[in-house]
């Protein structure tokens, strides 16, 4: 009777701890298939495009940290020349994302996505008020220093966001043989010495 | 009642025949082969149990209590495929738990068997006996599986969540339905059909859990895991260290 008594218990708490987990009280990493945004970074990595690292870039704290310190001038300049080059690396390699993303819609176009002609109207404005804003961000870093460079990193990284959610957003409704066939397509196409870029 | 219980019984040997058709056609039977035999061996026990239930052939007491039996045995198949898939990114860490978990496992189940053997049971009393100590270290090891993938944040995929949380489930629910059916608290055939219900659910949970292959992602880190590894494997060199020492001086002197 006791025996019965004391596996009925046991039950009763294996029964609640598994239910524990279900309803995700446990703490227990459940993933579930990739989202769509992260099967896209998987098909075009996008290596400049992360907001933190950009904010730490360009952040003036420490700049004016070495500056309130007259013996630190010095050092502060210097981060200061280091971090510009830096910036227009990290410029150089968001249009170097903006592109990938553009030519990797060029190949969903092909695979049979659907697009118009306001659609293609509204993504070229995008490309060329992108490229503006790039370049002349770019200038400005170059000719008048980082730190007194406008926040338009920010708006550089928006449009960047804003084009992998609407070429995810095309992705989720590829069936899985159609992405393993779009990703050899892409795979081929990245891999072969005469693409487009 | 008893036609109601004997079509939900139906309902869960379409549900285990539509997942193993499905197992077969994914080839999902060569990612995890411990679960596809397990259920395989229940699909074969609920069939056969059903056909001699529904023609009242006189074996079927016999096909219940083996088939009780070898479901129990194949239930650790199950726990060790979750073990396996688990460490998967660990070969050495896998390497050395497999042997120690099977040493376990049958010292365990050798100890319960010689145990029962002295009691003198008969063979319903036997296997009801094997199947609730059986289910309880089942219930222990999974919990422990948990456990163990929380404290090393080791992130399981969808096909191993739902094996792990559908096969713990059911064992916790079998213990809970031996101990109500021991201590007669509620009506048989009321117990049984929720018993059944809870059975035709889980298998549910399987199909969605196995409807595509959906391995653990990689950890990020695992430097806890691998230190914690380190350690067990000196501590076990040092023991098999000293039981060596030990038997040579034995031997020489």
């Amino acid at each position: 009777m006791l025996e019965l008594v004391v596996l009925l218990i046991l039950g009763l708490v294996f029964v609640a701890l598994f239910l524990f987990w279900v309803l995700g009280l446990w703490g227990v990493e459940f993933e579930f298939p990739p989202s769509p945004v992260a099967r896209l970074t998987e098909l075009v990595p996008l290596a400049a495009a992360s907001h933190t690292r950009a904010e730490r870039l360009f952040d003036a704290r420490d700049y004016r940290f070495l500056t309130s310190h007259p013996g630190l001038r010095k050092a502060a300049h210097q981060l200061e020349r280091d971090r510009r080059q830096t910036a227009l690396v990290w410029l150089k390699l968001v249009g170097e994302d903006f592109g990938r993303l553009q030519q990797f819609r060029r190949t969903l176009v092909a695979f049979g996505a659907k697009t118009d002609l306001r659609t293609e109207w509204r993504l070229l404005t995008h490309a060329v008020s992108f490229h503006a804003l790039r370049h002349l961000l770019a200038f400005w870093i170059r000719f008048f220093g980082l730190y007194a460079a406008p926040r338009a990193h920010t708006a550089l990284l928006a449009s960047v966001r804003r084009l992998s959610t609407n070429l995810a957003s095309v992705l989720a409704h590829l069936s899985p043989s159609q992405l393993r066939e779009l990703k050899q397509t892409w795979q081929a196409q990245a891999l072969s010495p005469s693409s487009d870029r | 009642m008893i036609p109601l219980i004997l079509s939900l019984g139906v309902l869960s040997i379409v549900l285990e025949t539509l997942l193993l058709v499905h197992l077969v056609r994914l080839r999902l039977v060569r990612h995890y082969p411990y679960f596809s035999t397990y259920l395989g061996l229940v699909w074969l026990y609920s069939l056969a149990a059903w056909i001699a239930y529904h023609f009242g052939l006189p074996s079927y007491l016999w096909v219940y209590w083996i088939g009780e039996l070898v479901t129990v045995f194949a239930g650790f198949f199950v726990v060790a495929e979750i073990l396996r898939h688990l460490f998967r990114p660990f070969d050495s860490v896998r390497r050395l738990l497999e042997p120690l978990l099977l040493l376990a496992i049958g010292g365990g189940l050798a100890l319960l068997a010689l145990l029962g053997i002295t009691q003198n049971l008969q063979l319903d009393h036997y296997v009801l006996y094997l199947e609730r100590w059986g289910r309880l270290i089942q219930a222990c090891l999974l919990t422990s599986v948990v456990a163990v993938a929380r404290y090393y944040s080791l992130p399981l995929g969808r096909n191993t969540s739902g094996l792990l949380l559908g096969y713990g489930l059911h064992v916790s629910l079998t213990l809970v339905h031996f101990a109500l059916q021991g201590l007669g608290l509620l009506d048989l055939n009321q117990l049984a059909i929720v018993y059944q219900i809870s059975y035709i659910a889980i298998l549910a949970l399987w199909c969605w859990a196995l409807w595509s292959y959906a391995p653990n992602p990689h950890p990020p880190r695992a430097e806890y895991l691998m230190r914690d590894y380190a350690r067990l494997q000196a501590a076990l060199a040092s023991i098999s260290w000293q039981v060596r020492a030990s038997f040579r001086r034995v031997l020489g002197g």
